[in-house]
């Protein structure tokens, strides 16, 4: 195609098993319009280099699977136009804040532990509805407008490698647990904050962010965890005042009231335990 | 000779890590056994969950109209009466608890203003019964299996690549064994259950909308363990994904595009609906449109790229703004103009319909232990699965699975019993798996790849016919016994080597693409996504049957290996005479 542009990409490797330190490498590839610094490694990979390691999976900026740093800035590969860059020589490298693996590939465990930590799901008083649920919450749309913004992470680590705070204290909570604490904690349909406080509480927790903004400005969804914590302070705050304890979790959906007669059903004809070949015991 | 660098135990080993993975091993958990969750990528960030956009059906008591039967009879038509009614039976039921768990687990919906979901209607449902995120439901879904995920006891472990069950003596699952992808390490797992979760097999052709490893290894495992596979020759194509830009190469084109008035050119400027379908054009149904695009490529009508245009240039600027805001902000994210200029799609492989026999806790009917969900599952969908019913089946089948295998390890771990890793199997495997690192000199796994793929989009896709699908059979039958025993990793390193895990996906690949081309082979109808030119219609009369294959280690070439058998469709509640298809007399 005639179209095609030569750009270099110099990508840092790094391969455990034989001992060198992390160098630069570099590839002239062709580039068309459209392309992506994703598709880009793949060309690399196959056809220049197959040892060249770096991860991805959707390819469409949905599973969060292929953050690197290109040019000195953390984005997802797949989301990334070559040709918006504008630029001639491609950096990348991996994303910092994380043990790297190989070449670009890191360690993302540190960013699930944080995650986990703050317990990032709906917490309820009825704790028997939150294991064996019996219908679906009320939810009405301004309630879900709230955070829904919030409810975007894709867990790519974008944010977390772009902190200046998580760069200089390896156990800060860091923006995307804090901000995941802040969507749950403002869902309607929940009831824990006051649960996840201790998580956020330390001294590596929601008060060491120092407004970098860095974690925005890099998120690929329009997450905006730096705005999420800040609301969370806030929330934090009044909660230690005592205010806004009032506030209760939407109900469970009532059973129907108005149940039209059903269409003829059928009998049910296939017991389960009649269909198994062997029936589980116990 | 490689040693076992680790050997886990565990009582219930789930193998994937997408919805249907998550979903069986929280549910197994939730039972006092040991789970380990081993994932091919990472967990929930790989498999295809992510990436569904549409919506998640069940009959909800929101619809008065609506019951499980009717939701039944929609999923055994729209399945053209393949499905296994006993599956679908238990499916459409406990659809509905789907949507509460994953509500439950911290899943957000479109809401209506009375505070309950707003249910939406897909293709082939006679109702509106679908709860959905926008278009990124199955994100959101992943989401919230991941939020319940973190709360239970499972042990997962990331990137880690299993490659073959382990069958005890009695014929019952023991287990499987793994190469770790980050350092190659050899892992053997002692399991009382095995849960396979590795989705569709969609990869065995050149542009899917599945995850990139979704070659078909859990089928393959499946099968050689000695468990049946049904429905093979049912894939279903999405006409119009994305081809060019190259950015968003395999990225679903809506099916806006076209109801909003996109039309399709070939590479001559032509038209070519107005030839195949002058009443419809570009409104047909998908199954007709793909074939139209397939039969001008056929034609040599491809553009020079290798796609058709779709063109929306002729829509006000302002209509396009506003009906196919996603769709127009994506791909003015690569840099082109919707509303000026055209771009390419193509069929893209969407959904394997078929898959393991299972019985309706979700277990192989011929090996006790194992269970396969999701995709992976067989049966549900029969021919062709409607839109939104992939993700309740991820849910139903992963609890009942995951309740299945938690009971079995249980009763297995009070009764004493300890499972026992058949040695010589685990020496085989260790081979086969470490054999592509040390040959001198050989095949690049990538190159034949390419070859097979090719070879594929061009027998067995899209349109098929006797002859085809005989070389295609022939072709694969050579490449299994003289090229793969050949192949040759070029870089001998064992931490995420690419090229490695290729040229240990070249056996599912070659193996269940062989599987396919038969079952088509055998089908000598055209039926839902089976297509064949040399016998275009539907042969209700002779065709109510599924079409099952079995491995033989015996036989010397790979098409003999694969046995394939018809049986005739598991009919418990609705008859094809109540349902009054076509043909049935005479």
């Amino acid at each position: 195609m005639g179209e095609a542009k030569k750009i270099k990409f110099r990508i840092q490797r790094y391969n455990p098993e034989n001992g060198v330190a992390p160098y630069m490498d570099e590839f002239v590839i062709p580039v068309t319009r459209g392309m992506t610094v994703l598709d880009g490694l793949f060309y690399i990979k196959e056809n220049l280099d197959n040892s060249l390691a770096f991860r991805s999976s959707c390819r469409m900026a949905i599973c969060g699977s292929c953050a690197v740093v290109i040019n000195s800035f953390p984005h997802l590969a797949c989301h990334t136009q070559i040709a918006e860059l504008r630029v001639s020589t491609l950096e990348l490298k991996p994303v910092p804040n994380y043990a790297i693996i190989k070449d670009l590939v890191v360690d993302l465990s540190p960013l699930f532990q944080k995650h986990r930590a703050i317990k990032p799901y709906l917490i309820r008083s009825e704790r028997e509805e939150m294991d064996a649920p019996s219908a679906e919450f009320l939810q009405t749309p301004q309630e879900l407008e709230a955070y829904l913004q919030f409810s975007y992470c894709v867990k790519c680590g974008l944010c977390l490698a772009a902190c200046p705070t998580a760069a200089s204290d390896r156990l800060f909570l860091g923006p995307q647990a804090i901000a995941q604490c802040y969507r749950y904690s403002s869902d309607s349909r929940d009831d824990g904050a006051e649960e996840r406080f201790p998580a956020v509480d330390g001294d590596h927790g929601l008060w060491r962010c120092h407004l970098a903004g860095a974690c925005s400005e890099a998120c690929p969804k329009g997450v905006d965890p730096a705005f999420a914590i800040q609301l969370l302070k806030r929330l934090r705050v009044s909660r230690a005042l005592g205010l806004g304890r009032g506030r209760r979790p939407t109900p469970v959906a009532p059973p129907p009231t108005a149940m039209q007669p059903k269409l003829p059903v059928p009998e049910f004809t296939v017991k389960p335990e009649t269909a198994l070949r062997r029936e589980p015991e116990g | 000779m490689p040693e076992v660098d680790e050997v886990i135990e565990t009582d219930v080993l789930v193998v994937g890590g997408g919805g249907a993975g998550i979903v069986a091993a929280i549910e197994a958990a939730k039972h006092g056994v040991e789970v380990t969750l081993a994932v091919k990528g990472l967990i929930g960030h790989s498999g295809c969950t992510p990436a569904a956009l549409g919506g998640i059906a069940g009959f909800y008591v929101r619809d008065p109209r609506d019951s499980w039967w009717q939701h039944f009879c929609d999923t055994v038509l729209g399945g053209s009466f393949l499905s296994d009614q006993a599956l679908v039976e238990v499916f459409v039921k406990e659809a509905p608890m789907a949507l509460f768990a994953l509500e439950d687990w911290g899943c957000i919906w479109d809401r209506d203003e009375d505070g309950g979901p707003y249910l939406r209607q897909f293709g082939g449902h006679t109702y509106a019964r679908s709860v959905s995120s926008g278009d990124r439901s199955g994100s959101e879904m992943i989401k919230g299996l991941k939020a319940r995920l973190v709360r239970s006891p499972v042990r997962v472990l990331d990137e880690v690549n299993v490659t073959k069950l382990l069958i005890d003596a009695r014929g019952e699952v023991a287990g499987a064994t793994a190469v770790s992808v980050r350092d190659g390490k050899f892992i053997v797992f002692k399991a009382k259950a095995v849960v396979l979760a590795t989705g569709g097999m969609g990869r065995v052709f050149p542009l899917a909308y599945t995850g990139d490893w979704n070659v078909g290894d859990g089928y393959y495992m499946a099968m050689l363990a000695g468990a049946r596979v049904v429905d093979l020759e049912m894939l279903q194509w999405h006409p119009t994904a994305i081809w060019w830009p190259p950015g968003l190469r395999g990225m679903a084109g809506s099916e806006a595009l076209r109801s909003e008035g996109g039309r399709l050119y070939n590479k001559h400027g032509e038209r070519f609906m107005i030839k195949y379908s002058p009443e419809w054009l570009e409104v047909a149904t998908r199954d007709f449109i793909s074939r139209s695009i397939y039969r001008e490529y056929m034609a040599g009508n491809a553009t020079e790229r290798g796609g058709v245009y779709l063109s929306l240039t002729h829509i006000p600027p302002e209509v396009i703004e506003k009906r196919l805001p996603s769709m127009f902000a994506n791909i003015k994210s690569v840099g082109i103009d919707i509303r000026t200029e055209p771009f390419e799609i193509t069929p893209a492989a969407h959904y394997t319909d078929g898959g393991v026999v299972v019985n309706v806790m979700f277990e192989s009917e011929d090996i006790p232990g194992l269970y396969a969900v999701g995709e992976t599952a067989g049966g549900i969908h029969g021919g062709n699965r409607l839109g939104s019913n992939s993700l309740p089946d991820l849910m139903v089948t992963g609890i009942r699975a995951g309740q299945a295998a938690s009971i079995r390890a249980t009763r297995l771990k009070k009764a004493g019993m300890v499972a026992k890793v058949p040695q010589d199997q685990v020496k085989e495997e260790m081979q086969r798996v470490f054999a592509p690192l040390e040959r001198g000199d050989g095949i690049s796994p990538l190159e034949l790849r390419d070859r097979h793929l090719d070879l594929m989009w061009k027998y067995v896709s899209v349109i098929r016919d006797g002859k085809g699908l005989g070389q295609a059979v022939a072709e694969m039958d050579a490449m299994w016994s003289q090229e793969l025993p050949k192949v040759r990793v070029s870089d001998g390193s064992k931490t995420w080597n690419y090229e490695w895990l290729e040229a240990l996906d070249l056996y599912p690949r070659l193996f269940m693409s062989q599987a396919m081309a038969l079952s088509a082979l055998l089908r000598t109808e055209s039926r839902a996504n089976h297509y064949r030119e040399d016998y275009p219609d539907t042969d209700n009369k002779n065709w109510l049957k599924n079409i099952e294959v079995t491995y033989d280690p015996s036989a010397s070439s790979l098409s003999k290996m694969i046995k394939t058998t018809a049986r005739p469709v598991r009919v418990t509640l609705l008859t094809p005479e109540e349902a009054g298809l076509p043909g049935l007399a005479d």
